[in-house]
């Protein structure tokens, strides 16, 4: 009997036992995420925005670029591959291109947008059109048609927009973002990493920015894109280097520079892929143009020297001895990267009037030389004085290969062996752009130029 | 308080009532066990069910049992058995009286199939081997003592039909992968649910700086000492891993059963083995140019200097690619070199024993081993301790606990990618440098073939790439990890037709590991780094089971079962990289200057199921098994928590109605089985969350934090929620049969399978243009089909001498139907979580998953038009397809479409053992075989680039003036001596050099990776065995033991194949991955010698 109770209790115990927990399943840290934050604010946002934009401007993208126009060499792993014997695949540049729209690219800038709209804040949401044109200009310039209009919104197979498309779109976008700029605040103040919110800096970044952008197009459009783009320099940054220190690595307060600390992980991607990986030294073209120099501070400023002169790597990426890396004093983890600079509206001027026929083209020239200590040019300024000045200027800028695509400066010796080469005109589309959004042609269908650079360079 | 002194009384008693049961006289049995030829067995188990008593045999044979006087009546006719696995339980009658002494011998005969064995079918249930309606892989403990592995789950190589294994390397504490059946889904590592004495356990192989680079890691069954385990049963498919609903999925189950003692005298065991282990091979490896570029040898590695305290460094652009040496000039294997003759020492102690109400297993093992890396700092050491032990509390109640403590500790060396590692160093330097000399000798710096000579002011030059000794001699990467795991049970007949079984098990790791470089190592860490992870695994497990008997007549009998299963896994992490030693050491994140963003998370994971499942078994002949699981998880969708998944399983021994002669065909069993079961997906995946991770650019060596400056910052995931994650289901059919022929001297076994996977789930990749990289989906379609068989023939078994072979053979089809909707056709890189320099491997519709995808040469027939300026489709017209397209200039050039180039699945797999015995002298050799199947070798293709590779010995010798290269010398012919087969092209049949300007070109890393697919088929002799027991009456009267045990072993002693790279079965990630066949900068697998002696009392 008392056997039987025990029985009837132990069942009932296990009854209970199995008939327990309701929420067993559910819950914050059991179904929803415990190490992941479920909001953001606007200035969350648009800090590491700024660090997505940071890395797309420094990384394999500017990289390829230099390698490609030969201010640097890539001399082993992959930069060797994809520098000096262009074996560029779309696997290769995948993280590259979807940099420019997911996390911290074009979907956070589309955001802080609407947030900073939302909130009436003008200035800030004129500052976040400004790095919306700088990223997706710099993408088009890099792979032509490009996904824009229906980029980042419903559709799951963007549409490409064809380059001049994405040109002129910029263009309405810095425009409507100048505009903004003259509005209200109180803009995102320190969140702002480059100019600290100085919403006088942004309206004369955009400007530069639209000159940059007619330029682009001067290939194809000729007078009226050279028209424009003067118009639009002549509002552009304006604060000239206040000492040949300054200007030997871009630094004026105007420039658009990116933000680095001093640690590896805030540090500035050149400096951290250099330390990291020692597959890069000077490359033969910016080696033979400084060689022939005297007196230019961007010489030591930029590569180390042997014998006082910059060895550049050949084709293979090594020279006979051990060649030039880059100096010391461009690779500290918190060097801030110059991206769109005085100089560049500068020698954007030059350029302009020089094909517009108007002979103060040289002033431009001479200002950027004079700003580094070097003597004045004799006019009439020439293209190749004009080019040779902005690719110094421009070094580890993705800007030089725009402009050697469309001026053919300098005369380059593309890579050749084993089987003859053309200095690439632009890079594949991310491999995983291209697998998962069907209106990516194969990679053998895509053009080996972009819209805006109908004519190749020879060599 | 009169309650309590009742209470008192009533614990005296109990306490008291052993001895007063005593004290009435036993009955004792004694007797000895044989074979067919007469020859002992031991570990058999005598037991007389109905009193609950039994005992092992020792290894003479002989038993005794001893039944306590009160619990028998004279003239008592009770069951005596004698089993054991793979021998036929024999059953006796025997009359017992009080006080009384008997003798009943047995003599065992083998057990074709071991259809009496019960084995354990999951989550609580049981049955017996003829009842099954799937087919039975098992290993016993016999067989895992001769591999002499000491990672469980590599011991299970090649044993089983479909259960292939993929060991990551032979340094000391790698893990080692399993794949069940193929594999069936598209996230995770699809390693199968590791389950030991009814809980699921740890088996996680967490690496530290991912699955390419950092050092090898455990996988955590390897905590387990082989020496402790009775037997494993694998269910392969959902048709077996159906219980478990979606925990073990179609990625199957290995439920482990652990020694338990018996009842009897008590026995001690000893075992103690020696294996000297060596790396089973090596890489070719030139040994003529020096470093160099364009045959120039650098100034500085000629005239090497010292200006301003900075050595002379050698530019990154100087592989092997200089001029030829000066004869005389002593040079070196730099990969061979790196290995040496390592050492395991392997000792287990075990004690087992007990009484009619209690047994026990305590075991204690330590095993220690020193790696073949050259040097010391390639250790892993495991210590081991278990106690199993179940008391009958009263007759029809027994609780039981198992619990094992295991404290493991190893010192790795970086490898794979890593710059702070062993291999890409070692297999870039130059053949004429020593990197044994890895300190210089007059600075004590770090010495590297980019830095021959540092001089003083060198401390934190960076050298580009380690020298693999200073890596491993002054670095630091440890792991230790102590864990507890086991169960309490309980097992309770609480009426004569309804049992209840619980159990509860526990298992906590905490895994504590470092990777530090010292100050002077390359690359980022080039003023030293400290990384610190801590690991914290958590899992609780509660699963009871009710089963209530029935039977309707004589004929129709069988079982219900009603199970609940609550599981919940937890899962911490923290770590920390702190960054510029302050002092040299210690190797301390407090010694540090700068941390970087630490990584710190946790995860929980609950389970609760639902099980039922009811038997039938019809006239002896037919059984049949039906069921349904209704499974909740934590990870599936908010709206979708539960799922079902049924099952029925059927085995008709359709030889017991048929009558047909014994000794023609002994048994038949024909098999069908059905079951569903699912995969859970990933963590967290329901909702939208913010992310502050670093934002890549090139890793290592370029990412970014999206903090900056002191404002933090948040990005949007790239991984989308999806908030109706709905579980996953795969369904399997599986039927077979097994025959015994000739009184059971030969059986066969014969299984055909096919799964379905459906609505698998996985992050389907969006364009990125979307704003979004991947969202989870239920999508995909996987298929798997195969076939196994399994046979055994028992040749010779004679008195004093037998011979057995046994054979499994497999294959498995996989197939990747469909990524959800027909434009979607790939998707990239799902297994290894990144690709290294374009290779992939990828799942693609209508290919197995994890094909090898990578560019090939321009080639006919491939539609290719313009490639470049090339016209391809000019120069293919009308020619054959596949023809090579060779430019004007004699190459062929590549096309830069990405395409499946190979798939690392193999055709068939196939295992082969044998085993003699002659007057106790047995001699056994397992022979492993597997067809077909490619590795992408990666490590070939760098070595190609760095000219260190021996095919690279024969080369141009190529000169470059003013930026032009020119070669001349090793002419060869594209379509003839270079890639055999048509060609078309301009330059078709041009001969051309081939030296630097190939190799560092095409025809290295940056060239198609079609070149580097290789096949992977190989046949290993995985392990040859010469053992001898003494257990003559000399051995117990002179020495004091019952059977000394020696065994002389070799493991994997030689394998033949073609594959170039270290070894066709090396995979980079492990088990932390789950990709195959990738052979990136990994190190090689080992060969060992093996002597052993056991010693028992």
């Amino acid at each position: 009997m008392k056997s039987n109770k025990l029985t009837i209790a132990g069942l009932a115990a296990a009854a209970l036992a199995v008939s327990g927990c309701s929420d067993f399943l559910t819950g914050a840290g059991i179904d929803d995420n415990p190490n992941q934050p479920s909001a953001a604010t606007t200035e969350q946002l648009f800090v590491a925005a700024q660090a997505q934009g940071f890395v797309r401007q420094e990384g394999q993208v500017a990289r390829s670029a230099a390698m490609f126009i030969q201010q640097l060499s890539g001399t082993n792993n992959q930069q060797k591959d994809y520098g000096s014997s262009y074996l560029n695949t779309e696997a290769a540049y995948s993280t590259m291109f979807s940099g420019f729209y997911t996390g911290g690219g074009l979907v956070d800038w589309r955001k802080v947008q609407a947030n900073s709209r939302a909130a009436g804040d003008q200035q800030f949401e004129g500052i976040a059109k400004v790095w919306e044109a700088l990223m997706m200009g710099t993408a088009a310039a890099v792979w032509g048609d490009i996904p824009y209009r229906e980029a980042v919104a419903e559709t799951t197979a963007p549409a490409l927009d064809p380059q001049q498309q994405v040109y002129a779109d910029m263009q309405a976008l810095l425009s409507e973002a100048i505009t903004l700029l003259g509005g209200t605040g109180p803009g995102p103040g320190n969140t702002d990493l480059v100019f600290g919110g100085n919403v006088g800096r942004w309206t004369r970044v955009a400007h530069t920015l639209k000159a940059r952008y007619h330029m682009h197009t001067a290939e194809r459009l000729g007078t009226p894109a050279y028209q424009a783009a003067l118009a639009a320099a002549q509002n552009g940054i304006n604060e000239a280097p206040a000492s040949v220190a300054v200007a030997t690595n871009q630094q004026s307060p105007g420039n658009l520079r990116s933000f680095h600390g001093t640690t590896e992980q805030e540090g500035n991607l050149w400096g951290q892929f250099i330390v990291a990986r020692s597959d890069l030294a000077a490359g033969q073209a910016l080696a033979t143009i400084l060689n022939r120099r005297t007196g230019d501070p961007r010489k030591a400023g930029y590569f180390t020297l042997i014998n006082d002169s910059i060895i550049a790597a050949n084709r293979f990426g090594a020279a006979s001895t051990t060649p030039s890396i880059v100096a010391t004093a461009r690779r500290p983890y918190d060097f801030r990267q110059p991206i769109v600079t005085w100089e560049e509206n500068q020698l954007i001027m030059a350029e302009a009037k020089l094909a517009l026929g108007d002979p103060t083209a040289i002033n431009h020239v001479n200002a950027v030389r004079a700003s580094v200590g070097l003597p004045a040019l004799a006019g009439p300024a020439t293209l190749a004085m004009i080019m040779e000045e902005k690719y110094i200027a421009l070094f580890q800028n993705i800007e030089v290969w725009n402009d050697y695509k469309r001026t053919c400066f300098p005369a380059l010796l593309p890579a050749g062996a084993p089987v003859a080469k053309e200095i690439p005109g632009r890079l594949p589309y991310g491999q995983s752009e291209r697998q998962n959004n069907p209106n990516i042609p194969a990679v053998n269908s895509q053009p080996l130029r972009n819209w805006n650079d109908p004519n190749p360079c020879t060599s | 308080m009169r309650n309590f002194r009742r209470l008192i009384a009533v614990v005296i008693a109990a306490a008291l009532a052993p001895v007063s049961l005593l004290a009435q006289e036993a009955a004792t049995v004694t007797g000895r066990v044989t074979n067919a030829q007469g020859q002992p067995e031991a570990a058999v188990l005598v037991r007389i069910e109905s009193l609950n008593v039994g005992s092992p045999s020792n290894p003479d044979g002989t038993y005794r049992l001893v039944i306590p006087g009160a619990r028998i009546r004279a003239g008592q006719a009770v069951q005596i058995s004698a089993t054991r696995v793979g021998l036929a339980t024999q059953t006796r009658t025997v009359t017992l009286n009080p006080g009384a002494s008997l003798t009943q011998n047995f003599q065992m005969a083998t057990s074709a199939l071991q259809l009496d064995a019960v084995v354990v079918t999951g989550a609580g249930l049981e049955t017996r081997v003829e009842r099954l309606g799937t087919a039975r892989a098992s290993i016993d403990s016999a067989v895992l003592a001769r591999t002499n592995e000491t990672n469980v789950v590599s011991g299970l190589a090649g044993r089983v039909a479909n259960v292939v294994t993929h060991q990551a390397s032979g340094e000391a504490g790698a893990s080692t992968a399993i794949r069940i059946r193929g594999q069936s889904t598209l996230s995770g590592t699809g390693q199968p649910l590791f389950v030991i004495d009814g809980v699921p356990m740890n088996n996680a192989t967490r690496s530290t700086s991912g699955a390419l680079q950092g050092t090898v890691a455990p996988n955590r069954a390897s905590d387990i000492n082989p020496d402790d385990i009775e037997s494993i049963e694998i269910l392969k498919g959902p048709a077996a891993t159906s219980v478990y609903g979606a925990q073990a999925g179609a990625a199957g189950a290995i439920l482990i059963t652990t020694k338990r003692g018996r009842a009897g005298r008590t026995t001690y065991s000893f075992r103690s083995s020696v294996q000297l282990d060596q790396a089973a091979s090596t890489l070719p490896m030139q040994r003529r140019y020096g470093m160099g570029t364009s045959s120039v040898t650098p100034v500085c590695a000629l005239n090497p200097t010292i200006t301003n305290g900075k050595g002379c460094s050698i530019s990154s652009g100087f592989q092997s690619w200089g001029a030829e040496l000066a004869a005389g000039t002593p040079t070196y294997d730099n990969v061979a070199n790196l290995y040496e003759t390592g050492r395991i020492f392997d000792n287990t102690l075990t004690m087992s024993g007990g009484n009619d109400r209690t047994t026990f297993y305590l075991s204690v093992g330590d095993m220690r081993h020193d790696g073949f890396i050259w040097g010391d700092a390639d250790t892993y050491n495991r210590s081991t301790a278990r106690l199993n032990a179940t008391h009958r509390l009263r007759e029809n109640l027994t609780v039981g606990g198992n619990v094992s403590y295991v404290q493991t500790g190893g010192q790795f060396v970086q490898r794979g990618n890593s710059i702070n590692g062993l291999i890409l160093g070692a297999v870039r330097t130059p053949p004429e440098f020593n990197n044994r000399i890895y300190l210089d000798p007059a600075t004590g710096q770090h010495r590297s073939f980019r830095l021959p000579l540092p001089g003083p002011g060198d401390a934190l030059t960076n050298r580009g790439f380690d020298n693999p000794f200073f890596a491993a001699f002054e670095g630091e990467n440890t792991g230790e990890v102590g864990r507890v795991y086991g169960n309490v049970n309980t097992n309770w007949q609480a009426l004569n037709w309804l049992r209840l079984t619980h159990n509860l098990g526990i298992d906590y790791a905490n895994d504590d590991r470092m990777e530090a470089v010292p100050v002077g190592s390359s690359g980022a860490a080039v003023a030293g780094q400290v990384t610190r992870w801590q690991f914290y695994d958590r899992i609780l497990d509660h699963n009871l089971v009710a089963t209530a008997d029935y039977s309707l007549g004589r004929q129709i009998s069988g079982s219900v079962s009603a199970g609940q299963n609550l599981n919940e896994t937890y899962f911490r992490q923290v770590f920390v990289t702190g960054q510029t030693l302050i002092a040299p050491r210690p190797f301390k994140l407090s010694n540090t200057v700068s941390r970087q963003l630490p990584n710190d998370a946790e995860s929980t994971d609950r389970i609760e199921s639902y099980n039922l499942t009811g038997t039938m078994d019809v006239a002896d002949q037919l059984f049949l098994t039906a069921g349904v699981t209704n499974f909740g998880s934590s990870r599936f969708g908010y709206d979708s928590k539960r799922a079902w998944y049924p099952r029925a399983q059927a085995a008709w021994t359709f030889t017991r109605p048929l009558n047909i002669p014994e000794n023609l065909l002994s048994f038949g069993k024909l098999r069908l089985a059905y079951g569903q079961s699912g995969q859970l997906p990933g963590q967290y995946q329901l909702q939208d969350v913010f992310s502050g991770a670093l934002i890549t650019d090139f890793a290592p060596g370029a990412q970014l934090q999206p903090t900056l400056g002191g404002q933090g910052g948040l990005y949007t995931s790239v991984t989308q929620g999806n908030p109706n994650i709905s579980p996953e289901r795969v369904a399997e059919t599986e039927m077979g049969l097994d025959l015994a022929f000739f009184n059971g001297r030969t059986d066969l076994s014969l299984t055909h399978y096919r799964q379905n996977a459906s609505d698998v789930i996985f992050p389907i990749q969006l364009a990125p243009s979307t704003g979004f990289g991947q969202r989870v989906l239920n999508a995909a379609e996987i298929q798997n089909r195969g076939w196994e068989a399994t046979a055994n023939f028992r040749v010779v078994e004679r008195r004093d001498f037998s011979v057995s072979v046994g054979g499994q053979w497999a294959r498995n089809r996989n197939k990747l139907l469909s990524l959800g909707d027909t434009a979607r056709k790939e998707l990239s890189n799902p297994f290894l979580g990144g690709s290294f320099g374009g290779r992939t491997t990828d799942a693609v519709v209508g290919q197995p998953l994890g094909v090898f995808q990578g560019t090939d040469f321009a080639r006919c027939g491939r539609g290719l038009e313009m490639v470049g300026s090339e016209n391809v489709g000019a120069a293919c017209a009308g020619q054959p397809d596949g023809a090579l397209y060779i430019n004007a200039s004699g190459f062929p050039i590549q096309d830069p479409t990405t395409r499946v180039l190979g798939s690392p699945h193999p055709d068939w797999t196939g295992g082969l053992t044998g085993e003699v015995n002659f007057r106790g002298v047995r001699v056994s050799a397992f022979v492993e075989h597997r067809s077909g199947g490619t590795n992408q070798n990666m490590t070939r293709s760098s070595m190609y680039s760095y000219g260190t590779h021996g095919d690279t010995e024969q080369r141009a010798k190529c000169t470059t003036t003013g930026g032009v290269t020119t070669c001349t010398g090793n002419e060869q012919v594209f379509g003839q001596g270079m890639m055999p087969g048509a060609v078309v092209g301009p330059g078709a049949g041009k001969a051309v050099p081939i030296g630097e300007n190939w190799y560092s070109v095409l025809g290295g890393i940056g060239g198609p990776a079609s070149q580097f697919q290789e096949d992977a088929t190989y046949t290993r002799l995985r392990e040859v065995t010469i053992g001898y027991t003494f257990s003559q009456p000399w051995v117990a009267q002179r020495l004091g033991f019952s059977a000394i045990d020696l065994r002389l072993a070799g493991r994997n002693l030689k394998t033949w194949t073609n594959y170039t790279g270290f070894d066709p079965e090396v995979n980079i990630g492990g088990a932390a991955a789950g990709n195959r066949g990738v052979d990136w900068m990994g190190n090689p697998l080992s060969r060992a010698w093996v002597f052993s002696l056991g010693l028992t009392h």
